[in-house]
């Protein structure tokens, strides 16, 4: 396959820095050098490539929009969204990684946690020796945590914790769990260490989708932490879903990174293809599936460069963020559907790397809300009628 | 210890070079300039000496304004100071008056311990800058360094593997000394993403030929003998042969070749 070469239909490189074109390039080197040779054999092993972390970390890509007085990079969040379209443009799983590591865990402690807390955890987990996850979705409250059964008692010493979380990413591997709970009627955010008594978990096993991952159920059988647990300025369902909205950013970003490669396949696919003896690049059909995908990637580029401009001038609303990760999300799987049905057959293996994004899309498109729960956010803020329920 | 690096831009593609009408190497019309693929090994082999030994990394390009991109990635790589040398008077220069402007600047730097190149500059493929810049500044150099086996500052002593086509060259040479790196040396490390934005906010210095002390009379068209006549792209990969058979067949055949090339 050629190198990877990024469709610009509307010439988006005028928009971007030089910072942010050489954060962009110095990640895309590195996936395609350090990440890409072992992605095959970690999706069919069912593995993420734990040996990059420190790579990662030395690349700075953990809490890279969070400041440098925690360790972190501090770059504005187009440059950031252009970091994760890179990572994801390797694998989902590796950007779900960063993601969670970054626009999860460690957000949630700099936004709710003590001082003590930030200068403790945030550094460490910049520097990737320390692993963070976020526990919210439980085995039944997925599209509506707030239902949560997860409690937290107040204790002499601190919190006693008991309940289940479904689907964590990075479960297993975390040394530092930011558990959502309930402490009288009221979702909080904890953090939980690894190896602390009652606290357990299990990966999650038979997966299709996001295979480069670690996904697991936490257990929390009273399970004690001390009080200085507590991220205190949690308080109520919007600090989790605060937490959300930026890691959804960053989704937004990074599935373009996934749909690009997939539309940069497909491309080089068909002009090389023949039969009926001509490139499948010369027909009709298979142009207006190759003209959809471009058409759909740029709007996508646009809606996602606006976006990120509007959150470093403090204008992105939750909304805002919601449009973009819903739109992407469906775009990029579409994308990946086509990119695989012009491949035919070959499609199919891991060897021409579509299947594995499509199949990946389709967790993208269901966490961090699904398509439908997004769209009766939007459809909340147009009409200003709750449709949830 | 003290190094200074040597990067260069180029075209990003093969048909972005061209002659000048004066017989230099140009870009040719509009197209991107990137920094110089092999450019990365040699700042990533200084960097490994200032890890190991301490001291600072200095780079330096001669061009245009636009040069200033590619010193900002050296920055972000970690280099501790970046200068460009931008003058008009540059312009139409060989490689001969570009390492006398690159000599300027490595003395206006001064205290040097090591110099480092690229084996060869991806554009003209010349390597002649970093012999000319050994004889400018009197001082021995290494090419194709593939291996830094000793390298002492206070005794003013350097050791390397060259490797040659016809093998590999274990040589000694005093401090300070030019050097040319290989592909492969090291690999280099990626700008980091704090090192890009830091790097982004640093002014890099602009020094005239004024401000390093050459002659513009020595550089340019009036200071370049050399002129190129004609420049061809490579020759496109020889042939490939597909073995076929049987895999005993296909096996036999591949180890004949082998040994027919003398790879073994
Ligand atoms: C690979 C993977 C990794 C994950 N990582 C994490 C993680 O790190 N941390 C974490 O907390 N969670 C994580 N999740 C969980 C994820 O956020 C949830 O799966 C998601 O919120 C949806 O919840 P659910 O699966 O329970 O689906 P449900 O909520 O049961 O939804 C099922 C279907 O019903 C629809 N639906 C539900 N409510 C409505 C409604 N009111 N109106 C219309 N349609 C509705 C949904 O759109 C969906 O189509 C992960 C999930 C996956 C697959």
């Amino acid at each position: 396959m050629k190198d990877f070469v990024a469709l610009d239909y509307f010439n988006m490189e005028e928009l971007y820095t030089d910072e942010e074109k050489a954060v962009r390039n110095s990640v895309r080197d590195f996936v395609s050098n350090q990440f890409m040779p072992g992605i095959e054999h970690h999706f069919e092993e069912c593995t993420f490539p734990t040996e990059l972390i420190p790579r990662l970390a030395a690349l700075g890509v953990f809490g890279s929009n969070l400041p440098e007085e925690y360790g972190c990079a501090g770059i504005n969040n187009v440059a950031y969204g252009l970091v994760m379209q890179e990572l994801e443009r390797g694998d989902s799983g590796l950007r779900s990684f960063v993601s969670v590591q970054g626009g999860l865990a460690m957000f949630a402690i700099y936004s709710f946690g003590t001082e003590e807390q930030k200068q403790e955890w945030l550094p460490q987990m910049a520097e990737g020796k320390k692993i963070g996850c976020f526990g919210l979705t439980e085995p039944d409250y997925g599209s509506d945590p707030g239902g949560m059964i997860t409690t937290a008692k107040k204790t002499d010493k601190g919190y006693v914790l008991n309940g289940a979380k479904m689907w964590i990413t990075n479960g297993t591997m975390a040394d530092i769990a930011v558990v959502w709970a309930k402490l009288d009627g009221r979702v909080r955010g904890f953090l939980v260490e690894k190896g602390t008594p009652g606290f357990s978990s299990k990966e999650t096993k038979g997966k299709f989708s996001l295979r480069a991952s670690d996904t697991s159920e936490l257990i929390l059988a009273d399970c004690e932490i001390p009080a200085a647990n507590l991220l205190p300025e949690s308080d109520g369902l919007v600090s989790p879903l605060a937490c959300l909205s930026s890691a959804r950013y960053g989704i937004a970003w990074g599935v373009l990174g996934a749909a690009m490669d997939c539309y940069h396949r497909a491309l080089t696919y068909a002009k090389e293809r023949k039969q009926f003896d001509k490139p499948i690049a010369g027909f009709q059909l298979v142009q207006r599936k190759l003209v959809w995908m471009a058409s759909e990637i740029t709007k996508a580029q646009l809606l996602a460069y606006r976006l990120g401009r509007m959150k470093d001038e403090g204008q992105a609303k939750f909304n805002h963020v919601s449009m973009a990760k819903r739109n992407n999300c469906a775009m990029a799987l579409e994308c990946a559907r086509l990119a695989r049905d012009i491949m035919g057959a070959n499609g199919i293996t891991s060897e021409y790397h579509v299947i594995r994004h499509m199949l990946n899309l389709e967790s993208v498109k269901t966490y961090e809300g699904t398509h439908d729960i997004h769209a009766l956010i939007i459809g909340q803020d147009l009409t200003g009628e709750a449709a949830f329920r | 210890m003290k190094a200074i690096v040597f990067v260069k831009e180029v075209p990003e593609t093969p048909e972005g070079v061209s002659v000048s009408e004066n017989g230099q190497v140009q870009a040719a019309g509009g197209g991107n300039f990137l920094t110089d693929p092999i450019d990365p090994f040699a700042i990533e082999t200084a960097l490994q000496l200032k890890d190991a030994k301490g001291g600072e990394v200095h780079a330096v390009t001669a061009g245009n304004s636009r040069a200033e991109k590619i010193l900002k990635e050296a920055l972000a790589m970690g280099v501790d100071n970046s200068y460009l040398v931008a003058d008009d008077a540059i312009e139409g220069s060989d490689p001969n008056a570009i390492a006398r402007v690159l000599a300027g600047a490595a003395k206006k730097i001064g205290d040097y311990d090591l110099l480092v190149t690229g084996d060869r500059a991806a554009d003209d493929n010349a390597s002649i800058v970093t012999a000319a810049l050994a004889q400018l500044l009197d001082i021995p150099v290494l090419t194709f360094v593939s291996e830094i086996r000793e390298f002492d500052a206070d005794a003013m002593k350097i050791r390397v593997v060259r490797t040659l086509e016809n093998g590999r060259q274990v040589v000694e040479a005093t401090l300070p000394a030019v050097i040319s790196v290989v592909k492969g040396i090291h690999e280099p490390r990626y700008p980091s993403l704090l090192g890009i934005r830091k790097a982004s906010k640093r002014e890099v210095p602009t020094w005239s030929l004024a401000d390093i002390g050459v002659d513009p009379a020595t550089v340019g068209a009036a200071g370049s003998p050399t002129k190129i006549r004609s420049l061809d792209p490579p020759p496109a990969p020889s042939g490939v042969e597909m073995i076929t058979g049987s895999a005993e067949e296909m096996a036999a055949t591949l180890v004949q070749r082998i040994m027919d090339k003398k790879v073994l």
